[in-house]
């Protein structure tokens, strides 16, 4: 035999052997939560690179633990509610955080009937983004083929596009090099099993550059973005938008599939509600809360057994109010917020606590027709006494504000 | 199809392959037919449609051609300068429709008030490449240098799938007796070694880091876009990204097409050669894209009138073919641009050469040989900030930024785990910026290694000079000869291609896709 035919042949067994060497590590450490050999184990191991395949990681954790209560919405709800919480009432088990980042209700139905397809929902926390639902009058609403059935995302088909590329990828091989280093990070990223993230990053840029940093970044991300937004609810002629045909689409599950279901308004801190006011969208939040008070007491009086509630958290109450430290100190810890975009998961506990029993009445409110007008007055007065003790955060806010328009 | 995909590698190649050995072995002119018409299917894969184009262009030429060498035997110069003419003018008027069209028409609109637009038309691909392949072809055979009219060697010649999306532009001298040689109907496992290993290195180049530092490019060149300031190490970071993305990518893309043309035993011409080791800028043209630079040298430089005509029409006829080089890349200003600055360095070096022959050639040490590859270094990159950008504007953003005329700020988040460096920060008014701490640090990291391997490391050619890996590439020519076909590198060959076989679902852009 040649030389060059010997250099072939122990060429293409070092490529056969590498390659499975690389699905076979890839497959142990499981840097995506996919394969969940050891349950013990993956529940004490950290993660850092879950995230990359979010959606996946999510469909399969909900495919494996069969969770009874479901939480949606977006990055807020995935770092705000942490399913390991004590403050889930008793038979909510297992919990199951199903909240995207970036996303809407639209995702949120899919990871519904995903779960519904692979056991019993007994209910579902269903935070509400104001922000997803402004729409330009002019859109247009795509044809309505949904159907409210259980529908699963990890079929045969997926699990075999997802394999290459999860076990088979130089993406997934330095994605399970760096969750093996990662292992004792205190401060690596994470995504449990159960789909909460714990923002372990955070605390050390917050320890590096303060928790003042950290607003300001998201404040000016919030200046520019909300001013771009449309300031509209619906479609031009109707009441309805894709949101809120996602919304309807939440209680035809829940009515066909008898679940719970507690629809949520974040506590948006207040230079939030400040940006909201500043970016001309304030008119809009309050025509947004009165809808979907008309668009629950709708179905409700269609099926008198819905389990529905709408609490609303937002408001210039002391949790938003929180103060935020001066550029440059790095010591102040916030106990109720990362930055005015993501609460902390020890305020998802107080909204948990509020709506299962026994929180704090001051905070959060369960909204009904009776007491809207009351709520929204309540906020407004809650503002002009922000604003009061807080003139110089309002007056840089609608600098920021302003800025932002240039 | 692109190279770096898993229907190329798993399907199209092990079946040209065995078709084209299985047919070689009964008949040489059925295989080469067979290597036609796989290249021909190689094309379609993208716009089915335009193969018609394709083959009506090399029927053209072939017929062309063959007009021109028979009035040419029967002394009638005239008549084949006139077929000439038009055979040129009708590819050349194709690639203006194609290429050109739109780009015309909106600066007409802008100097004359016009409305006039046509349709998207969209760009066939490749056509910049065969149509000068073929220009080179029709040129040559006026000038009685084309030896060989063989129809099959010449569709094959035209449409080979190695070279036929984005070069090495071959010549039809170096290729067509390659095609009718005998031996290249035979299995030779020293071309597989050599074949593959080449692929391998140029699969690696391409899609682990091209690719790589890719997603450290775009955001840099989208935010000049859009009109915002860039400070200097996000306008650098930027600059540099794209600087090597560009050069692992086309070489990346030039050692696969090399690599593959040896698994069926033919050479192909070296297209880049470590062109940012260059020291001046004449350097750097004999080193980047070596093919186009040799067509525009002799049917364009040349035509002009080259340096027979005194030294003022030299550089102007090096600044217009450069000009002209660089609109061939692309129907834009900043294309043009592009071109324009390379004549006004490649003018800047001759004129530098002239003055440094007249002082009597002093020697310079190491630091002036240093310094003379980090000046050039910074014009390519400067040229690339051109090349890259969506617009004139877009490029002068950056390039402000990257001379510091909007400030020097570096991620708070390092400033803050550097305190030792803060005097240093204060000292030179370098500020804090909120977030983008990773993406700094990352940016820098990709930057300095694939510069370190661009500027230190030896290429694939002179990894593989021992084995000829491209034709005029020997041991000698390339200075450094490491590979050999034993178990060790076999080992390591096959790591290689196995980090850029995993590699292959990662979203990809070839940098000269559509051209």
């Amino acid at each position: 035999m040649s030389t060059a035919s010997r250099y072939l042949q122990v060429g293409a067994l070092a490529f056969v052997v590498s390659l499975i060497c690389v699905a076979a590590f890839n497959a142990y450490v499981d840097p995506y939560r996919l394969h969940r050999l050891s349950e013990a184990s993956e529940r004490e191991s950290i993660k850092p690179r879950v995230g990359q395949r979010r959606y996946v990681s999510k469909a399969y954790g909900i495919a494996h633990l069969h969770p009874r209560t479901l939480i949606l919405g977006n990055s807020r709800a995935e770092i705000g509610f942490d399913p390991d919480s004590s403050y889930w009432p008793a038979g909510s088990a297992p919990v199951f955080n199903a909240a995207i980042p970036g996303t809407g209700l639209a995702t949120g139905l899919a990871y519904i009937q995903h779960a519904l397809a692979h056991g019993e929902v007994r209910q579902v926390l269903v935070p509400l983004e104001f922000l997803d639902f402004l729409t330009t009058p002019s859109s247009v609403l795509p044809a309505d083929s949904w159907s409210a059935e259980p529908r699963r995302l990890d079929g045969w088909s997926e699990r075999l596009r997802i394999a290459g590329p999860t076990l088979l990828s130089l993406d997934a091989l330095y994605d399970s090099v760096l969750t093996s280093i990662s292992r004792h990070d205190p401060f690596a990223e994470d995504l449990t099993v159960a789909g909460f993230n714990p923002l372990r990053e955070y605390r050390l840029h917050a320890a590096r550059e303060g928790y003042g940093a950290l607003f300001l970044q998201r404040d000016q991300e919030n200046a520019r973005g909300y001013r771009r937004k449309p300031k509209h609810l619906f479609v031009q002629n109707t009441q309805t938008s894709e949101s809120w045909r996602d919304l309807d689409r939440v209680l035809q599950l829940s009515r066909r599939y008898d679940f719970e279901v507690k629809f949520v308004i974040y506590p948006y801190h207040a230079h939030v509600l400040e940006m909201f006011r500043l970016a001309g969208l304030w008119p809009s939040f309050e025509q947004w809360k009165g809808r979907l008070v008309e668009v629950l007491d709708a179905d409700r009086a269609k099926n008198p057994d819905a389990h529905l509630e709408l609490w609303d958290f937002s408001g210039y109450h002391r949790y938003a109010r929180e103060r935020v430290p001066s550029l440059g100190d790095t010591t102040t810890v916030l106990q109720w917020y990362w930055e005015a975009g993501h609460f902390k998961r020890e305020l998802g506990d107080k909204m948990l606590s509020r709506i299962f029993g026994n929180g704090d009445p001051e905070f959060g409110t369960r909204l009904t027709r009776q007491n809207l007008a009351a709520q929204n007055e309540r906020i407004r007065r809650e503002r002009e006494e922000f604003a009061a003790a807080e003139p110089a955060t309002v007056a840089a806010l609608a600098r920021m504000a302003s800025a932002s328009r240039n | 199809m692109l190279f770096n995909s898993y229907p190329f590698i798993l399907v199209f190649l092990p079946i040209t392959l065995i078709g084209f050995f299985a047919l070689g072995q009964r008949n040489h002119a059925l295989a080469a037919g067979w290597l036609t018409f796989v290249s021909l299917v190689f094309y379609a894969w993208w716009n089915p449609a335009y193969v018609g184009l394709l083959i009506g262009s090399v029927a053209f030429n072939y017929v062309f051609g063959m007009q021109i060498a028979r009035a040419n035997s029967r002394g009638t110069r005239r008549m084949g300068k006139r077929l000439l003419v038009f055979a040129v003018a009708a590819d050349l008027a194709l690639l203006a429709y194609y290429k050109y069209a739109n780009f015309f028409l909106e600066n007409l609109a802008k100097v004359a008030g016009t409305n006039v637009s046509l349709e998207s038309i969209i760009l066939p691909l490749g056509i910049s490449f065969f149509t000068f392949t073929q220009i080179a072809f029709l040129v040559d055979t006026y000038r009685g240098q084309v030896k060989e009219y063989n129809f099959v060697h010449f569709a094959l010649f035209v449409t080979y799938f190695p070279h036929l999306i984005a070069g090495p532009i071959l010549h039809h001298k170096e290729m067509m007796p390659q095609f009718g040689n005998a031996s290249i109907y035979r299995v030779h496992a020293e071309n597989f070694a050599v074949g593959l290993t080449i692929f391998a290195l140029g699969l690696f180049k391409k899609v682990v880091l091209a690719d790589g530092v890719a997603p450290y490019v775009g955001p840099v060149f989208a935010s000049a876009d859009a009109g915002q300031a860039l400070t200097l190490f996000e306008a650098w970071g930027g600059a540099l990204a794209y600087t090597c993305q560009l050069y692992f990518d086309f070489s990346g893309y030039s050692d696969m097409a090399i690599g593959l043309s040896r698994l069926f035993g033919v050479q192909l011409p070296l297209n880049f050669n470590s062109p940012y080791k260059a020291g001046n800028i004449i350097d750097f043209w004999r080193r980047w894209h070596m093919t186009l630079s040799r067509f525009l040298r002799e049917y364009l430089y040349v035509v002009l009138g080259g340096n027979r005509r005194g030294e003022l029409r030299r550089y102007i006829n090096l600044f217009v073919t450069m000009v002209l080089g660089g609109l061939w890349h692309g129907a834009g200003w900043t294309f043009v641009i592009w071109g324009a600055l390379h004549g006004l360095y490649l003018a800047i070096n001759h004129a530098w050469r002239a003055l440094h022959d007249w002082l009597g050639r002093p020697k310079g040490g190491l630091a002036c040989r240093a310094g003379a590859r980090a000046v050039t270094l910074v014009a390519v990159v400067v040229g690339w900030v051109f090349f890259r950008a969506s617009s004139v504007d877009a490029a002068i953003v950056i390039l402000k930024g990257m001379a510091g005329l909007n400030g020097v700020t570096v991620p708070a988040a390092i400033m803050a785990s550097l305190p030792a460096l803060r005097p240093m920060f204060d000292h030179f008014d370098i500020g804090a910026s909120l977030g983008g701490g990773a993406q700094f640090v990352k940016t820098y990291l990709w930057v300095f290694g694939l510069l370190s391997v661009a500027l230190w490391a030896p290429n694939t050619q002179q990894i593989m000079a021992r084995f000829r890996p491209g034709l005029d590439a020997t041991a000698e020519s390339m200075g450094v000869a490491l590979w050999q076909p034993t178990h060790g590198w076999a080992v390591l060959m096959a790591m290689v291609g196995a980090l850029g076989f995993l590699s292959l679902d990662r979203a990809s852009e070839f940098l000269y896709f559509q051209f």
